[in-house]
């Protein structure tokens, strides 16, 4: 017992502090619960630490449907990072438009216990409790401006479509437990791989897991939320959502496919390379289309899954080790660069009436010398070019993508990537090329050290993952090996 | 003892109609009532596996606990955001979400 809830301090810290948080809330005046973004980042941060702290033990829990091993302590502390980052970036502009409530951290907090819990799970039943905690924060985080139209419409279309995909993934769930007799990951996959099982149901199961996963990450078909949900959401919600769930939504693909489903490789890899083509495909045209850079950066977060999925496809083959591990990094390179984005883009809206098009950006460079010096940082890494995190990740993951034999995958997702340079490129060009139509309206009220300081460590990390990765290479690979025993 | 198919036919055939309930209503309520009937039907399936299965029995039984409080959070948060929307736009439909498109 004692064992089980050190295993789960992080997550214990996580929960006392949002509950101290909404209880707090309603008694202070509203100048005073700026200091709750704190108290989150101060949870944050020593959930983090508690966390690093049990690296050299592996612990299997409550009654082994918890698994804190070096694979979720990776995930943990990005997720604990990812949620830190949402929050100094979220405090300024709640309290511009006057929605500055300890409600939000509460629930970012909530989000990303959830998402821990995924990332942990090796139960089915776990693993379920973690993603609709995930699920349901972030309906609610979306939806968070609730006197403004399209937050409200964002908050509505995600609840519907991710309640509906969640009962596809439920469903799936439910016949594996089926067809298994259990729910642990480990049983469920022995059982599989022993066999006999019948073939129908089965495959009934890896579609429905599939299509739910794919409504989760926002792989097409199953996109359509992304892009509404992105724009809609309040600007730093946006940036949690469109990096949060992707990261626990990936833990628990790669658990899923290789722990459960990892016998049955010939039914789920066609499936899975249709969907990340068909992916890859969304991601790269229709960004190309868009004006609203929160869009854009949706179709572009899109277009990221499809390379991630590649890497997935990777690990159902020989390239084990190195497809799963060039997913790990991918993330974490990811988070840096997507959090950087939409921080520039709050930034600019703190500062000033931009309206989060890319005519708004035109002239950026004049007008806001450091955040668009720092929007072309991350807009060459979401490219890919060096010396950026940007880069090592994707080549990390081409390179694991031909390792597993899938060449001519690695060639089409180079060439979509190659087209995804033109919409990244293109914010740069109007950013310091063009001269805006409009001039926006500065205003001084938007100065933040929060926001400064989140900027700055996703600028850093972006820098720091493109010249430095061997620590967090080794990380990926050390987290992977006892995935890998399966 | 009634067969396991029959239970779970009847599960499919339930959650076929929850689907075509989410995908063919309008009013947002009855979405809602669908997804709830989808849930249902997943944990009528769950619960027969339950039953039947030689080994695991009773994990089945738990996890339709956990259904039903995911079934009551989803109700409230989801009506929760529909009246919100309701404030402010008078209208509830699946239609009326259309100020973003492209």
């Amino acid at each position: 017992m004692k064992q089980d809830l050190l295993a789960i301090m992080p997550e214990i810290m996580l929960i006392a502090t949002a509950v101290v948080i909404l209880l707090v809330d309603p008694l202070l005046p509203v100048d005073g619960r700026r200091g709750l973004s704190w108290l989150g980042i101060a949870a944050s941060v020593t959930a983090a630490i508690a966390t690093w702290q049990l690296r050299d033990e592996e612990y299997s829990v409550f009654s082994h449907s918890i698994a804190v091993d070096k694979y979720s302590i990776f995930f943990k502390i990005l997720l604990l990072v990812v949620a830190a980052l949402a929050m100094l970036l979220s405090e300024k502009y709640l309290f511009l438009k006057k929605r500055l409530l300890g409600d939000y951290y509460a629930l970012i907090l909530f989000a990303t216990i959830g998402m821990m819990v995924m990332a942990e799970a090796v139960d089915l039943i776990t693993f379920f409790v973690g993603l609709e905690l995930m699920a349901l924060c972030s309906y609610l985080l979306a939806g968070f401006f609730r006197y403004q139209e399209r937050s409200v419409e964002a908050g509505m279309k995600y609840f519907l479509t991710g309640a509906f995909a969640s009962n596809f993934l439920l469903f799936g769930m439910a016949i594996l437990y089926g067809l298994a007799g259990s729910t642990n990951y480990q049983e469920i996959g022995d059982a599989i791989r022993l066999g006999p099982v019948p073939s129908g149901p089965l495959v009934i199961a890896i579609v429905l897991v599939l299509a739910g996963f794919a409504f989760k990450v926002g792989a097409a078909p199953f996109h359509n939320w992304a892009p509404d949900v992105y724009q809609g959401a309040p600007t730093p919600a946006a940036a949690f959502l469109a990096v949060g769930p992707k990261i626990a939504a990936f833990a628990a693909i790669l658990k899923f496919f290789t722990i459960m489903l990892g016998s049955q490789e010939s039914t789920w890899v066609p499936l899975m390379i249709a969907v990340a083509i068909l992916t890859m495909i969304v991601g790269a045209t229709m960004a190309l289309l868009q004006k609203d850079l929160k869009r854009m950066l949706a179709f572009s977060s899109i277009g990221h899954v499809g390379y991630l999925l590649l890497a997935v496809i990777a690990t159902g083959s020989s390239g084990r080790s190195i497809g799963m591990s060039s997913v790990l990094f991918y993330l974490a390179a990811y988070t840096f660069m997507n959090m950087g984005a939409f921080g520039v883009l709050v930034h600019m809206t703190n500062h000033s009436s931009f309206g989060d098009t890319l005519d708004d950006i035109a002239g950026a460079g004049k007008s806001f010398p450091w955040a668009a010096g720092i929007m072309s940082l991350f807009m060459l890494s979401l490219t890919g070019v060096p010396p950026t995190a940007g880069f090592l990740a994707k080549f990390y993951l081409f390179s694991a993508v031909v390792d597993a034999g899938y060449a001519w995958l690695a060639v089409v997702g180079a060439l979509f990537s190659l087209v995804s340079a033109f919409f990244y490129l293109r914010v740069i060009v109007y950013m310091y090329m063009r001269s805006p139509e409009q001039e926006l309206e500065m205003s001084e009220d938007g100065k933040s050290w929060d926001l400064g300081l989140g900027l700055g460590i996703a600028a850093t990390g972006v820098i720091v993952l493109g010249i430095l990765p061997a620590p967090v290479v080794d990380a990926a690979q050390n987290a992977v090996v006892k995935l890998l025993g399966n | 003892m009634t067969p396991l198919q029959e239970y779970l036919a009847l599960s499919m055939a339930l959650f076929f109609i929850g689907t075509w309930g989410v995908v063919a209503r309008r009013n947002i309520i009855l979405v809602v009532m669908c997804i709830e009937l989808m849930l249902n039907a997943i944990n009528i399936a769950l619960v027969a596996f339950s039953n039947y299965s030689p080994i695991g029995g009773g994990r089945g039984e738990v996890f339709v606990f956990f259904v039903f409080a995911l079934a009551a959070a989803e109700a409230a948060i989801g009506l929760a955001i529909a009246i919100a929307m309701y404030r402010l736009k008078e209208k509830l439909s699946v239609d009326d979400l259309d100020e973003m498109k492209g």
